[in-house]
């Protein structure tokens, strides 16, 4: 039983008059401590698949299933809730909150559950190599600061399931690299499985398995 | 440019929430200056409608030096001599009380003369078959009423009025109660002051209403080729200065001069909210400027605005007109009504128009000036550095306003008797209210701050909406102020009601302690009215066991321009309660006939201990010796004190509207007023011990605050629309992080709270720093305001007030966080986090 299935996953946008069909009954299964990367062109589908991995969007077809339990029967504050404990999302687009310091932004998840943040989050954001930054704003972040500062806060609850929507697509290639060692090492310290969504070959090539995604179908 | 209207038309289609809140923005502003506007036109078109009806074609009028039969009859041979006049009519126009009599359609018998009680005030119009020219319909037949000059028998009736009264009806007069049961009724008198209104001929008019040989008015028709400019001229120079000559429609001084206090209060406070309606607008072009060409959305909105907040104008100035119609019913006997013309409508639309087009001109000067690269960056968002420096800025305001107290206390001092000082107390308030205004604009951001150190570390959601409170110093201010402002003006105006009301039961009770009023009239803004206590009622209750003693004192308003109107008071008591400010008040000396004036009548007309006052009188103007000048609020302290028989000997004997009975030795005032009950009199005859008294009367001053709590009710909506639309657009602008917030595992209950608490914080900071701006404000308004109203009200702050409108205003903020908290709880993740 894996810790995170979709069986017969579909999901369609309407664009204007027209349905684009961004998922087509997908079948995918993960388990605990799995790398698995997600390819395929642009516009294929992958950050739907992974927004609908982690309840932030509901599929129009089947079941997504994590950790034994069906997210569509769950309400939206208990996905919400399942999100902060359990699943750590690294953004496209690193989505870091602009008045929060680093420090402040990592440590979001804990803070709405309620948890002391103190050790945990400097500890995680010396793991990312971002000490030195922890008190400043978004704003005087560069581009792969900021990236590791969104890595941060996706590790720093300890989720069971990392969700990475291309984390190195900003990065140059050895930047890329550090980013990618941080989530690799949390994967086969923690056991924690990771999905992530990539154009990037090499990265994709360190994964245990790799998904290619076409036509709204993986393969 | 079809094309380009339609495509603008879309997209407000398309944005309905923005576009109703930017509308209704404008529109919250707009209402307050139209009332204002409405309110004005319906003064003066009411009485234009009055003249209208009862001057037919006379374009002008020659009034007296008093307000109530201060015109001498000889005044009419001078005029009808006057090259010129084409006719000269006179009239008695007398405001009186009906009394529906027993059988009347519902309502308590009180001698109140508001509206809606069952003792209502009638305008008793006297003319003779003279009037034909004014009304060529008059019935002048040999042998009728108008034509013999009777003395008895009914006046004729409205239809409305015989209809409010009942068959039976009765008019008070000046000399006992006049039946009206059989009176004849003419439908036509319908139209004249909402048919509260009787006719009778002239020379009863004046036997009923104490005017032997005087008249009230004489309007006058020119003679064919004659200039009305002219002739107005020629008639002043004839009649001689304590006499005037105006122009029909012209309004009652006596009328005009609440309204003077009133309009430019409102227009400020209209302003004020145009202000903060501008301040909206702005914020919702803002945010629609990626899609551009604005000019024409911010037009159209501002248009509907412009629209709508007239129709609330509109709305408003109803309770203002009503509120002012009760008191000039009662001095002049002329109803005000709302008078919508198109002119308010074209005001209003414009003034939406545009504050929306200046409000978009700024927002997309600043979009053009921001700094793309930093945009794009993300940087130059450390907001959390500027509170530090608006600190300073606070505290400068403050310094501003605290400043502004201390110059109202200069402007204050001596009661304000010095011309210069009414300038300097305008400019004191007006400096004091926009410098708290902006201090608390300033401090608010600050003061979230604070509370956000505090809060670290607890419950995420409310930190975060601490933090967006923070971010935004702008939205968070113009909040804070709508917030503040709806709660600081509760403040003060409750303030002065309790003020008003202790100041006047300790004068009443210390000065009227051992007697009992005994009047048929209100006890305040009764004046000219003449329902007096007849002679035979006044020799009654002299002669009633246990009354020792009946003084009775008199009041004449002189003068025949808004700005020359004098209250003229007679008493015979040995009291000169008020406090003097310069001179003296010596008992002996004001026996000798040297008078006190008020502190308004010091600064108008430059009176000191010593001066000489001239003094208008039916028969030519009279100087007399000015002893002190004392804070006697009675017309806004415009006013003189003589002794009784020196008034007499001045305007003629005046019926007693009202007098003191004291009780003899062993008599208690209860039972003395047991007694004056159980003798029966006269139905309309009131006793009020001094507790009494003092109630009615402080109730009847403290309703003159109408209007500034209906100005209460409008910001609390102010600060309705401004919390609304402010957290709608806010929620707008920071969709993608609210997304990534509910992605991290904030839940919809949590977003909700956030944005609440958002709210929540700024009305506990706006109720705050209200109050505090209030009791600074409070204080200034304190100091400056015996120029306004000739008296010093005692200071004291209704502290309760500040926890009932603090907990009210809140509520209405919660209210108003609840649709843009709840649209953010609903939020849609997914697609709000992609990139569009
Ligand atoms: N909210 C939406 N409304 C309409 N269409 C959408 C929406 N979200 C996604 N789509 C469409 O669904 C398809 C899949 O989009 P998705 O963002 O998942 O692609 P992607 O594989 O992540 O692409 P990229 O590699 O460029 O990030 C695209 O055609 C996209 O236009
Ligand atoms: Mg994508």
């Amino acid at each position: 039983m894996g810790l995170l299935r979709l069986d017969g996953v579909s999901k369609r946008f309407r664009r204007g008059r027209e349905d684009v069909v961004a998922l087509d009954g997908v079948e995918l299964e993960i388990d605990a401590g799995e790398f698995v990367s997600l390819v395929g062109p642009s516009g294929s589908g992958k950050s739907t698949l992974l927004h609908l991995a982690g309840g932030i969007d509901q599929p129009d077809d089947g079941l997504v299933t994590f950790d034994g339990r069906d997210l569509g029967r769950l309400s939206v504050g208990e996905r919400a809730r399942l999100r902060r404990k359990k699943i750590g999302f690294v953004f496209q687009f690193f989505h870091l909150i602009p008045t929060l310091t680093v420090a402040e932004n990592v440590a979001l998840p804990l803070l709405l559950d309620g948890r002391r943040a103190d050790g945990a989050v400097a500890d995680t954001i010396a793991q990312v190599g971002l000490s030195e930054r922890a008190r400043h704003l978004p704003g005087e972040l560069s581009g792969g600061e900021m990236q590791r500062a969104a890595i941060a806060r996706a590790l720093v609850a300890r989720p069971r399931l990392l969700l990475a929507d291309e984390p190195t697509g900003n990065l140059d290639s050895a930047t890329g690299k550090e980013v990618l060692d941080v989530l690799v090492t949390e994967v086969l310290e923690v056991g924690a499985a990771l999905l992530m969504a990539t154009h990037d070959e090499r990265a994709a090539g360190r994964a245990g398995r790799v998904l290619n995604l076409r036509d709204g179908n993986v393969s | 440019m079809r094309l380009f209207l339609l495509l603008n038309l879309r997209r407000l289609v398309r944005q309905p929430v923005r576009t109703v809140l930017g509308a209704v923005a404008a529109a919250a502003g707009v209402a307050l200056v139209v009332s204002v506007a409405v309110t004005t036109t319906s003064v003066s078109r009411s009485f234009a409608d009055f003249a209208s009806h009862v001057a037919g074609p006379a374009p002008l009028r020659v009034v007296g030096a008093t307000s109530r039969g201060g015109l001498d009859e000889s005044v009419l041979s001078t005029v009808e001599r006057t090259p010129g006049v084409g006719a000269a009519v006179p009239m008695v126009q007398a405001v009186t009380l009906a009394d529906p009599g027993p059988g009347a359609p519902g309502g308590t018998r009180t001698v109140t003369g508001q509206t809606g009680s069952s003792v209502q005030p009638v305008l008793a119009v006297g003319i003779d078959c003279r009037a034909q020219p004014l009304v060529p319909s008059l019935p002048c037949g040999a042998g009728s009423a108008l034509a013999t000059g009777t003395t008895t028998g009914p006046p004729t009736l409205s239809a409305a009025l015989l209809r409010r009264l009942g068959p039976d009806g009765v008019l008070l007069t000046d000399d006992g109660r006049l039946p009206l049961r059989g009176a004849p009724v003419v439908s036509r008198l319908d139209a004249v002051v909402g048919g509260q209104v009787v006719v009778m001929p002239l020379a009863q008019s004046q036997a009923l209403f104490g005017r032997s040989h005087r008249l009230d008015v004489v309007y006058v028709v020119p003679s064919a080729g004659t200039h009305v400019e002219t002739l107005k001229q020629r008639l002043s120079a004839a009649v001689g200065p304590w006499n005037g000559v105006l122009r029909s429609t012209d309004p009652p001084p006596a009328a005009t001069v609440v309204l003077g206090g009133l309009v430019p209060l409102f227009g400020l406070m209209g302003l004020f909210a145009l202000a903060i309606g501008a301040v909206l607008v702005y914020d919702v072009i803002a945010i629609s400027l990626e899609e551009r060409r604005l000019d024409l959305e911010a037009g159209l909105m501002g248009l509907a605005g412009g629209l709508l907040g007239t129709v609330g104008g509109v709305a408003l100035a109803g309770p203002v007109t009503a509120g002012l119609s009760d008191f000039t019913r009662r001095t002049v006997g002329i109803a005000v009504t709302v008078h919508v013309t198109p002119a308010p409508f074209a005001v209003g639309a414009a003034l939406g128009v545009g504050l929306a087009v200046a409000a978009a001109w700024f927002s997309a000067r600043r979009a053009l000036r921001m700094d793309v690269a930093a945009e794009l960056s993300n940087r130059g968002l450390r907001d959390e550095t500027a509170p530090r420096v608006r600190w300073r800025r606070g505290a400068l305001c403050l310094g501003l306003g605290l400043a502004g107290v201390a110059l109202s206390w200069v402007a204050g001092f001596h009661g304000g008797m010095y011309t210069w000082q009414s300038h300097l107390g305008s400019v004191a308030l007006l400096g004091t209210s926009t410098a708290f205004a902006l201090a608390v604009a300033l401090a608010a951001p600050g003061v979230a701050l604070w509370v956000l150190r505090l809060w670290r570390g607890r419950n995420a959601s409310v930190g975060l909406g601490l933090a967006n409170l923070v971010r935004n110093p702008g939205r968070t201010s113009v909040m804070a102020v709508a917030v503040g402002s709806a709660v600081a003006i509760a403040f003060v105006v409750a303030s002065f009601d309790l003020s008003i009301h202790d100041a006047i039961t300790s004068a009443i009770t210390r000065t009227r302690n051992q007697s009992l009023r005994v009047s048929t009239t209100p006890p305040n803004n009764a004046l000219d009215i003449d329902a007096r206590i007849p002679p035979a009622v006044l020799t009654s209750l002299r002669h009633l066991p246990g009354v020792a003693g009946l003084e009775s004192g008199a009041v004449v308003g002189s003068g025949h321009t808004s700005s020359g109107l004098i209250g003229v008071e007679g008493q015979d008591d040995q009291n000169l309660p008020f406090d003097v400010v310069s001179g003296t008040k010596d008992l002996s000396a004001f026996d000798r006939g040297q008078v006190l004036v008020g502190v308004g009548l010091a600064r108008r007309l430059h009176l000191r201990a010593g001066s000489q006052l001239a003094l208008d009188t039916p028969t030519g103007t009279v100087r007399v010796p000015v002893q002190g000048v004392w804070l006697n609020g009675d017309f806004a302290g415009g006013v003189v004190n003589m002794p009784m028989s020196m008034l007499t000997a001045l305007y003629g004997p005046q019926p007693a509207g009202e007098v003191a009975l004291r009780p003899g030795p062993g008599v208690t005032l209860d039972q003395l007023a047991r007694e004056v009950t159980a003798a029966k009199l006269d139905p309309d005859l009131q006793v009020q011990t001094p507790t009494e008294l003092a109630s009615s009367v402080s109730t009847d001053v403290r309703s003159q605050l109408a209007p500034f709590w209906a100005l209460q009710r409008g910001l609390l909506l102010v600060a309705f629309v401004a919390v609304l639309s402010t957290l709608l657009l806010v929620g707008a602008q920071r969709r993608r992080e609210l997304g990534l917030l509910a992605a991290v595992g904030m839940r919809p209950s949590e977003l909700f709270r956030m944005v609440m608490s958002e709210a929540a914080v700024v009305a506990v900071i706006g109720v705050a720093l209200g109050a505090l701006g209030a009791i600074g404000q409070y204080e200034a308004s304190h100091e400056v305001i015996p120029i306004f109203i000739g008296y010093k009200d005692p200071f004291r702050l209704a502290g309760g007030t500040v926890v009932v409108y603090g907990v009210l205003v809140t509520l209405v903020v919660l209210i108003a966080a609840a649709l843009p908290a709840w649209r953010t709880s609903r939020l849609e993740v997914a697609a709000s986090l992609r990139y569009e």
